[in-house]
């Protein structure tokens, strides 16, 4: 047994259990080129052992790519990456029996049953006839798949082909998991599910390296998050220093289009306000981030009063991991590509 | 060593029930090598008779072309289960996953012999049923089992390299498809040798099929040396040699 699972065996809370140990996961400076393309662009981050850690971003910001540099799968153009303390490029076989990885297409033999898509996967981790078998009930028990254990993949679900998917990244019990893209596809209730299932690998002591697009997702399940965006890391820290950052509370204004000139004396009278942290201009809509109290939403409101600044609509919110990357990115997740 | 051996078993068992999975293909593999043997044993049985052709029926003249062309028609097609893992990305997790790149090979290679093997043998059963006579014996047929697996061997490679080198199984056909034919006329599958054209004649003397075939002829037809046999098992261990040594390029290249 590792040091690390006698720690979790032994009920040491993870705060506790993490101080000192080597990182699951380190990545320095690394750096992946396609041509006179920069998926990659000298990301560094470092993902301590027992963390649920997010990389959040948009679809193409170098997710997915630093994954299968990490899984050893794609060769960096420069720099380095360790998983549990092996080097991906010197050594990748030790790396290869230290994660599970689970991409983002669906990766379950579709003419095999479930328990012989484990069975197979259990061989090609060199586990005997007696582990295999016991790891496949506690997998399944786990992940809910008995029933559906001996259909045919072909008949599953989206959400019960990723569920089979997880357990076959489980089945060595691996010290590290990717998952890129978990809730791809599925639908509401078959995500929640599937997130709690995540949490319980949590819970065991596992390290989890999660990458998704989606705000919520990191907010569920992530402890630490980096934001990376255009193949750079934009932040990273715990989910509640990144909201505490952006500064408290957001109320966003939506403006009617022919706002002109005044609106910009309003926008230098919002920034002259005490409790105003920050305000972001966008096209039809003001982002003002601020400290919240009593008298905040009425001095807004004068304050377009005076300066005849029509508004259609308020929306006042406490600060979400999407205001976070507003603020380090410029522009807002869900906008990306539509 | 028992890594390997347990890796290459798990992977050979996944083709194995691919194949029990779709009974359409299984029937198919059962049945196209007894199309071609009926349609091949009395194509040309009218004419083609004498001493050019051993003396025999038309019948035992084809049962060694039909022994051989059943292994390339199916060993071409080895390489696509590898070429759709490509596409759908399973390739990455086995590649993912701590085994060594050549188990993936091997366990095509196990499988696809396997199936040539039990088409031969259907393919023979057939002929003793239509008085084609095995002169050589028990020996005679391990010797065809064993020209069977040279030529096999060898197609295989090129067929699991064409895997690799192509983005689509819509290529893939399209060139297999336009390899076969030629492949077929320029060799002795459906005349002798040395009845055909001096320039032909040439093409099919450098055609590892025109070889296998010779073999096995020696071995079901009394007297049959159209070469030596030393040269044919010389000229298909050649064959397997030179697509080893160009496909292990290709594998290293795509496979890390």
């Amino acid at each position: 047994m590792c040091p690390y699972a006698l720690l979790v065996k032994l009920n040491i809370p993870p705060s506790v259990r993490h101080f000192s140990m080597q990182p699951a996961v380190v990545v320095e400076k690394l750096a992946k080129n396609y041509k006179d393309f920069l998926a990659l662009d000298n990301i560094s981050f470092a993902v301590p052992q027992g963390e649920i850690f997010g990389l959040l971003g948009p679809n193409g910001a170098g997710k997915s790519t630093t994954v299968r540099i990490l899984a050893t799968l794609l060769a960096p153009t420069s720099g380095s990456a360790f998983v549990a303390g092996y080097n991906v490029q010197n050594n990748p076989f030790a790396v290869r029996r230290s994660i599970g990885y689970v991409p983002q297409e669906q990766m379950c033999d579709n003419y095999l049953t479930g328990r012989e898509n484990l069975w197979l996967q259990g061989n090609l981790y060199h586990m005997d006839y007696t582990a295999i078998q016991q790891r496949i009930r506690e997998l399944s028990a786990l992940l809910e798949l008995e029933d559906a254990l001996d259909k045919i993949t072909k008949q599953y679900s989206g959400g019960m082909k990723k569920k089979l998917d997880i357990a076959s990244g489980l089945i060595h019990r691996p010290q590290v998991l990717f998952l890129d893209e978990p809730s791809l596809g599925l639908d509401v209730s078959t995500r929640l599910k599937v997130w709690e299932y995540i949490r319980r690998l949590y819970q065991e002591g596992i390290t989890i390296l999660l990458c998704t697009n989606y705000m919520d997702e990191a907010e569920k399940l992530a402890v630490r998050i980096a934001i990376i965006d255009h193949g750079k890391v934009a932040v990273i820290d715990t989910l509640e220093r990144l909201l505490a950052q952006v500064g408290g509370d957001v109320v966003t204004l939506e403006l009617e289009n022919s706002v002109g000139p005044s609106r910009n004396g309003f926008e230098d009278e919002l920034k002259k306000l005490a409790f105003v942290t920050k305000v972001l201009a966008r096209e039809n809509s003001l982002n003002i981030f601020l400290q919240y109290d009593e008298t905040v939403l009425p001095q807004i409101m004068r304050a377009a009063g005076n300066f005849y600044v029509p508004i259609r609509k308020l929306t006042f919110s406490r600060p979400r991991l999407d205001d976070v990357f507003l603020k380090y990115t410029g522009h807002r997740l869900q906008e990306e590509g539509t | 060593m028992n890594h390997s051996l347990q890796e290459i078993g798990a992977l050979t068992r996944r083709w194995f029930i691919h194949l029990s999975r779709e009974p359409v293909h299984v029937m198919f593999a059962l049945i196209q090598p007894l199309l071609w043997f009926a349609l091949f044993a009395n194509i040309f049985s009218r004419v083609a008779r004498g001493s050019q052709f051993g003396n025999v029926s038309y019948p035992t003249f084809m049962t060694a072309s039909a022994l051989a062309l059943t292994v390339v028609g199916n060993s071409l097609m080895g390489g696509i289960p590898l070429l759709m893992d490509k596409e759908l990305g399973f390739l990455n997790k086995l590649l993912a996953a701590p085994i060594s790149r050549n188990s993936i090979l091997m366990s095509r290679f196990l499988f696809v012999n396997a199936v040539n093997w039990m088409q031969m043998t259907i393919i023979l059963l057939v002929a003793l049923l239509m008085k084609v006579h095995l002169e050589t014996g028990a020996a005679g047929i391990v010797l065809l089992y064993l020209l069977g697996a040279l030529l096999g061997i060898g197609v295989t490679f090129i067929s699991l390299a064409l895997a690799f080198l192509l983005h689509s199984h819509a290529e893939f056909f399209a060139i297999v498809g336009f390899i076969n034919l030629p492949l077929v006329f320029v060799s002795s599958a459906l005349i002798p040798v040395s009845l055909m054209p001096i320039w032909l004649a040439w093409l099919a003397k450098i055609n590892p099929l025109t070889y296998a075939i010779d073999g096995m002829r020696a071995m079901i037809i009394p007297g049959w040396q159209a070469q030596p046999i030393w040269l044919i098992f010389f000229a298909l261990v050649l064959f397997d040699a030179i697509c080893f040594l160009i496909s292990a390029r290709i594998f290293r290249r795509n496979l890390g």
